[in-house]
């Protein structure tokens, strides 16, 4: 898993909080924001998630690549807005009149609101999720769900597969190790490279892994896995009444986005 | 491997399921920043990665053919998802609805088809088409959450692509490993099929010649689909008259060919301004006559296709014959002689009286 945007252990105000409340409430807020695309509102998200980062004294370097990509990418999102959009009050043209024809790609006001809704969106989406992947631990996550009415048959499959991550990247480094030590090597540069790779790497990895469901599964029905309907945990996450709080808030502001957005409710802020 | 009639998935179908959601989860991680590199390469904010699509829904048909349960398809799809979020997805949050749909889409597909691997070629070729549906979905999930105005040919062009790759790596690939995999007997516990007979080289081309002059009839094909023939259904110069009208109608140029006027017309924006020049068209308020606006309408609403839209008092509009609607390349243009620049709209595809 990537060590630098998983799972940071912490006693800030965000890692206490109960792992579904915080999953259900960034779902709440992203669709809020889908349904009312709102600059201001997603402004003022993307502020509180950056504050978020700091209070859970999670490092989001500007340097560190995924970061960088990110940015680079919401800019090209509010690039490609502002070459598509053609309404609005027209601020330039990028080809301005040559001889009697032009102009051309004209930068719209329009265009750029549009652009930084979607840019800033993006952003909010991603450093929101990155926000929650870094002050949950998955596995409350799953127990929160099992807790929540799910079965805990279904939930431990997010343990299974979120325990495997570590020994299929162990896994990997292995057969790559073990094909080399027989003196295959492939170029992934070209079509036959890769498909090599793909035969030499993949497949064995994907059978290593296959081959461990009937041991790993007759062992859990050894342990009596899904006997009883119930399950003790030793680590849970309680519920506690802050997390109704934030359950209400995020409830709350999904509810007024609706309202917003079917004009039932006026809001003096909105872009458009 | 053999299924229960029970509607309890067992527990070796479960590790089945958290095993392949895990590894392709992993997988698509890193998949998913390989396609965003190759677009940041090519200047573009979505689309060439798409190529890869299909190896993202490759692991839930996986899923859907080693557990042929209803809903294996839909949980598989969003443990991948939670998997690719946990795992640093750059699309975050959103990765988890964009596969859990996708597993949704190879779930229904499975019903409709009752697959199973060894059935005949026409349900194989089925099955393909299904994850090329699978694959192409998230163009236009991720088109709806972060895109708005970008030109329909490139989103219907990527959409294709997107197909394209989930009919090879998600299709034909995917079969090619499940083959691969019953070659291998890794299943043996819980398997009650045989492997199927080893193929000989000659049998393995032969069998490959369909599938490429498949995907190539289908890239050619959807292409020259979406570049002509397409262009027909998506009409950049209709414009539909709607709300408090007894008649609402589609108005498309040469509706009223005797009525077209020529005025001479400056565009005066907050920042910049157009020359006068001369802009051909029709009065809208010849348009909206002929939709004969109810009386208690007093304005009309002018909406783009990006969404932009303009509001007029409608007893100005239908006494103004210098607020005429103009063709112009690839698109209808509302030609507001009188009225501030913003007013002049772009690729008109709504009036709306109310």
């Amino acid at each position: 898993m990537n060590k630098q945007f998983g799972f940071h252990e912490g006693d800030s105000f965000l890692h206490i909080l109960n792992p579904l409340a915080k999953f259900l409430s960034l779902i709440f807020i992203m669709i809020g924001i889908l349904i009312y695309p709102s600059l201001t509102l997603t402004i003022f998200f993307l502020l509180l998630t950056l504050i978020g980062f700091r209070v859970a004294q999670v490092p989001l370097e500007l340097s560190h690549n995924r970061v960088r990509f990110l940015l680079v990418f919401s800019v090209l999102l509010l690039v490609l807005q502002v070459m598509v959009i053609s309404n609005g009050n027209v601020i330039i043209y990028l080809v301005p009149v040559l001889n009697g024809t032009g102009p051309f790609f004209p930068i719209t006001d329009y265009g750029i609101s549009v652009g930084l809704v979607f840019a800033t969106r993006f952003l909010l989406i991603v450093l929101s999720s990155m926000l929650f992947v870094s002050v949950t631990d998955p596995t409350l996550l799953a127990h929160s769900l099992a807790r929540s009415g799910v079965p805990y048959r279904y939930s431990f499959a997010l343990i299974i597969s979120l325990r495997f991550l570590p020994l299929f990247d162990a896994e990997s480094d292995m057969v790559r190790m073990a094909q080399r030590a027989r003196g295959i090597t492939y170029d992934v540069r070209s079509i036959h490279g890769i498909l090599a790779s793909i035969r030499y790497t993949f497949y064995p990895l994907l059978v290593s892994a296959l081959s461990r469901v009937d041991t790993l599964s007759m062992s859990m029905d050894g342990r009596g896995f899904g006997y009883d309907t119930h399950r003790t945990y030793v680590r849970f996450a309680k519920w506690r009444k802050r997390d109704s709080f934030l359950m209400i808030l995020s409830l709350g502001f999904l509810i007024l986005c609706v309202l917003f957005s079917f004009n039932i409710l006026p809001f003096p802020l909105i872009l458009f | 491997m053999n299924s229960s009639q029970s509607p309890r998935l067992k527990t070796y179908e479960i590790v089945t399921i958290a095993i392949l959601g895990s590894l392709g989860g992993a997988l698509s991680t890193f998949i998913g920043y390989l396609g965003n590199l190759v677009n940041l390469a090519l200047g573009v904010p979505f689309g060439a990665g798409q190529f890869m699509a299909g190896l993202h829904v490759f692991w839930l048909v996986l899923i859907r053919i080693f557990v042929p349960r209803n809903g294996a398809g839909t949980f598989g799809g969003f443990l991948k998802g939670l998997v690719e979020l946990f795992t640093g997805s750059t699309h975050g949050l959103v990765i988890v609805l964009i596969t859990l749909f996708q597993g949704l889409l190879i779930d229904l597909g499975g019903i409709a088809i009752k697959e199973t691997p060894e059935t005949d070629n026409f349900k194989r070729f089925l099955w393909w088409l299904v994850a090329g549906v699978s694959s192409a979905s998230n163009v236009f999930a991720f088109q709806f959450i972060y895109f708005s105005g970008a030109p329909w040919f490139y989103i219907a062009l990527i959409a294709v692509l997107a197909f394209c790759s989930g009919i090879i790596f998600s299709g034909y690939f995917a079969w090619e490993t499940i083959d691969f995999l019953y070659d291998t007997g890794v299943f043996s516990f819980h398997t009650q099929k045989q492997p199927p007979p080893t193929k000989e080289r000659k049998r393995v081309i032969y069998r490959n010649i369909p599938a490429i002059a498949f995907v190539l009839f289908l890239t050619i094909g959807s292409v020259y689909y979406v570049g002509f023939v397409a262009r027909a259904f998506v009409d950049p110069y209709a414009c539909e008259v709607v709300g408090l009208v007894e008649q609402p109608y589609v108005y498309h140029p040469g509706t009223f060919p005797d009525e077209s006027v020529t005025i001479e017309a400056e565009l005066q924006g907050a920042y910049t301004h157009l020359p006068p020049a001369n802009y051909s068209g029709v009065p809208v308020s010849r348009i909206l006559h002929e939709a004969s606006p109810l009386p208690e309408a007093s304005m009309l609403r002018v909406v783009a296709r990006d969404g932009y839209s303009a509001r007029f008092s409608l007893a100005d509009v239908m006494t103004d014959s210098r607020l005429i609607l103009s063709v112009a390349e690839d698109e209808l243009w509302l030609i507001a002689a009188d009225y501030d620049g913003a007013y002049w709209v772009h690729h008109v595809s709504i009036f709306e009286v109310y």
